[in-house]
């Protein structure tokens, strides 16, 4: 790993275990402790194999691939809340996960209230989370309905308010999985202008996404995702293309 | 996800934020729609008090002085222990959407559930008092500023490390759910809660010495009834709660790492 290097996947295998799945009971267990351990080492699917690359601090990277191919897989793999099978996964510096907008909110709560509980939950201290308060609400455009409970606030208020609270972390590395969708046309556009504007400031930024325009529009290297491995890397255009050449 | 680069110091600071921001959370949302509020944290104890004082003195007689006071010094001490534990196996499976997307220290989960409860506890103890002045007890001594503190980490301890080991194990055998309804019954009648220590007979006094929450219960009557520190009853507690914080410790630290996977 190099030393500007803000992620480095070095020889990453990702294979989940299918059996909590299918068994999730203690009777296989006790009756047949054997044949359950066998049956849980045999169902077993591998999603990434040996896939290895670096971003560089203050790069944005775009990955593509179709369904089902690992994506999400890296990204979790980057926040920290999966550990691979085997290789390294090395991450320098503050992630702030977009990978669910408003993670944790909770109905009841009013949106001041969730957005100190989402902030905490994201890294953020109390009083710097109390600190950017109003900085937030403006960002999300919600400031006449923010004292109400946000179980009554629609689909949009709700990605609004996930990623305002999400793009005040202050990130080191900012990953987005498709939550660029979110709201109304003009927030989108606001919200890709936020992500340009953290990555001019040398935000390192991963952006997972079907969207092949956004992609070509914010991150100048993406990765080709196939089915357990890394098909193409290098520019996005020519990723994008690569990825358009693919058979369906 | 607290910052990588900082030091110990911050990320302490950093788990004590998110302790206390999840707490206020469990208590704001609590009680919300509810008419009574913090109330129900005293009606709870206070009908079962009735109805064991019903049963067991007005009909079986059992020979115990102040029966109803005695029934509420170990029933609300109880009632932290039995919701907490009754409520750990969603713990981690309900915040499914957090432990997948977010990461940070999940085991503060489990922390702000028995913190919360224990507030809840705390706030019944001036009530206890005011119910023992009315029914002619003493009312708080000096002691229970020894006592109480010292008694309310033995059993927030004790609780967090059985919790922790539920809502881990939980997560992969959801059979734990159904199987603890039934576990938390016996243990209830294996406590003494409505009767007391001496009156165990000699053959079942090795499942009380094994029980965990056996020395809390003895312990907070003798310090809420007697007023005094009952030591060696703090003593069992204290080992009881070395013994959990480990079970639960490595419980979860086994099984963290598939929590994700298996939500």
């Amino acid at each position: 790993m190099t030393a500007a290097a803000a992620i480095s996947f070095d020889k990453v295998c990702k294979t989940y275990s299918l059996a909590f799945h299918l068994a999730g009971g203690i009777k296989g267990m006790v009756l047949r402790p054997r044949e359950a351990m066998r049956r849980m080492r045999l169902v077993e699917r591998e999603v990434l194999h040996d896939i290895s690359f670096d971003v560089a601090r203050g790069e944005s990277v775009g990955i593509i691939g179709r369904n089902g191919v690992g994506k999400s897989t890296i990204l979790a793999l980057i926040a920290g809340v999966l550990r691979p099978t085997s290789g390294s996964v090395t991450v320098n510096g503050r992630v702030s996960p977009l990978l669910e907008l408003g993670a944790g909110f909770h109905p009841e709560l009013t949106g001041r209230d969730n957005i100190v509980l989402n902030g905490v939950l994201l890294g953020m201290r109390r009083d710097e989370v109390v600190r950017k308060m109003a900085d937030i609400i403006a960002f999300a455009e919600i400031e006449p309905s923010i004292d109400e409970p946000i179980r009554v606030y629609s689909s949009g208020m709700l990605s609004r308010l996930g990623f305002a609270v999400a793009v005040h972390l202050e990130p080191e590395i900012l990953l987005i999985d498709e939550s660029l969708a979110v709201g109304d046309a003009l927030f989108q556009e606001k919200c890709i202008g936020k992500i340009a504007e953290l990555h001019r400031r040398g935000v390192t930024t991963l952006l997972v996404s079907h969207d092949l325009k956004s992609i070509e529009r914010l991150c100048t290297r993406a990765l080709v995702l196939e089915p357990r491995h890394v098909a193409f890397a290098g520019p996005s255009p020519a990723a994008v293309a690569f990825y358009r050449g693919l058979p369906a | 996800m607290s910052p990588v680069n900082e030091g110990a110091a911050a990320r302490l600071g950093y788990y004590r934020d998110l302790v206390v921001t999840l707490t206020i959370k469990e208590i704001k949302v609590r009680y919300k729609r509810t008419i009574l509020g913090y109330a129900w944290s005293l009606l709870n104890p206070i009908v079962y008090a009735v109805t064991y004082w019903i049963a067991f003195k007005a009909i079986l007689n059992v020979k115990i002085e102040g029966y109803f006071v005695f029934l509420l010094s170990g029933l609300f001490p109880w009632q932290w222990l039995s919701s907490t534990l009754m409520s750990s196996p969603s713990a981690f499976v309900t915040n499914a959407p957090l432990i997948k997307k977010i990461r940070f220290p999940r085991y503060l989960i489990v922390l702000s559930a028995v913190l919360t409860e224990g507030l809840h506890f705390t706030l019944c103890i001036p009530v206890l008092a005011a119910i023992m002045l009315l029914w002619g007890r003493s009312g708080p001594q000096w002691s229970w500023l020894v006592g109480i503190p010292l008694l309310l980490v033995l059993q927030a301890l004790i609780i967090f490390g059985i919790a922790l080991a539920i809502a881990s194990c939980n997560v992969f055998f959801r059979d734990i759910e159904r199987l603890l309804a039934m576990v938390m019954t016996v243990l209830f009648y294996l406590t003494p809660v409505i009767y007391e220590p001496r009156m165990v007979p000699a053959v079942f006094r090795p499942i009380m010495a094994a029980n965990p929450f056996a020395p809390l219960i003895v312990a907070w009557r003798v310090l809420f009834l007697d007023g005094r520190v009952d030591w060696p009853s703090l003593q069992r507690a204290t080992v009881a709660a070395a013994i959990s914080v480990i079970v639960g410790a490595i419980a979860f630290h086994r099984l963290q790492w598939k929590f994700a996977e298996a939500l």
